[in-house]
């Protein structure tokens, strides 16, 4: 499916803003597909210097017991701007009901980043609606 | 056009501000070239407290002089992360688009920009969605 270009898009926050330099990981909060077909993490990063950050999606079928799910994405690399990355699930082949991403800083460099998700491909009119969007259109 | 969705969508990272009470700040241009839809993604901090910022959507042909192109709207929220977007059919639009933000009290920003459905091959310097489950 291509994206459609309409305004069948929602759009999540999922991590506010950490800013840390201890080395380890940290979890966004959970999203289902709330009746879209595909939804798109974006993990946004920024640091000083060197780079010592990636980035992984995990899936739960009860929101508690989780299964790294896809690769790790470790090309965070730029200094002083913002990195942005995704992670895209089609939930049609998704074994998973709930995905969270995990988060993980591995050398000690003060870092921030938050996480939002895009979700798209709305299945049914019933589904929920559009949210916190403008359009160019 | 075949979906493998990975070629097909491309992220760009664009910038964080700490932004000023009624300072409107633009942020850097997005190129839209080969792509029909651009989102923007915002996200930002509110900290608690009921905050809105008004956000204009403005284009050009040459990166240097911006217009309006008449959307604006008003996002507000009262968490610490406040995630919005912005769609936009670049055949409304001129090459270059950018948001220009104007808070109602100073607070971080920050903007990312995702390119969907590819109409020409990408070039080189692009950064392409790294994972696909």
């Amino acid at each position: 499916m291509n994206f459609d270009g309409k305004t069948t898009m929602r759009t999540q926050g999922l991590l506010a803003g950490v800013s840390t330099n201890t080395i380890g990981n940290t979890f966004t909060e959970s999203i289902t597909p709330n009746g879209y077909r595909f939804t798109l993490f974006v993990v946004n990063e920024y640091h000083g210097s060197s780079s010592g950050f990636n980035a992984s999606v995990q899936g739960s079928n009860d929101n508690t017991n989780w299964t790294e799910y896809s690769a790790t994405i470790t090309d965070f690399t730029a200094n002083s701007t913002v990195n942005s990355r995704g992670i895209l699930i089609a939930h049609e082949s998704s074994p998973y009901l709930y995905h969270r991403v995990r988060v993980a800083l591995t050398i000690s460099q003060t870092t921030l980043f938050g996480v939002s998700a895009i979700q798209y491909g709305k299945k049914n009119s019933s589904d929920p609606t559009t949210s916190n969007s403008a359009v160019v259109q | 056009m075949n979906n493998d969705y990975s070629t097909e969508m491309r992220i760009q990272g664009i910038r964080r501000y700490a932004v000023n009470f009624s300072v409107a700040t633009a942020f850097p241009s997005v190129s839209t070239t080969g792509y029909r839809t651009l989102v923007f993604l915002l996200h930002s901090d509110f900290s608690g407290a009921s905050k809105s910022m008004l956000v204009e959507v403005q284009h050009s042909d040459d990166n240097t002089t911006f217009d309006n192109t008449g959307v604006q709207t008003t996002f507000s929220g009262s968490d610490a992360l406040n995630s919005f977007h912005v769609l936009v059919d670049t055949n409304r639009v001129k090459q270059y688009v950018r948001l220009r933000v104007t808070p109602a009290a100073s607070q971080g920003v920050s903007c990312s920009a995702i390119l969907f459905n590819e109409t020409t091959v990408p070039d080189a310097n692009i950064t392409v969605s790294n994972a696909v489950l």
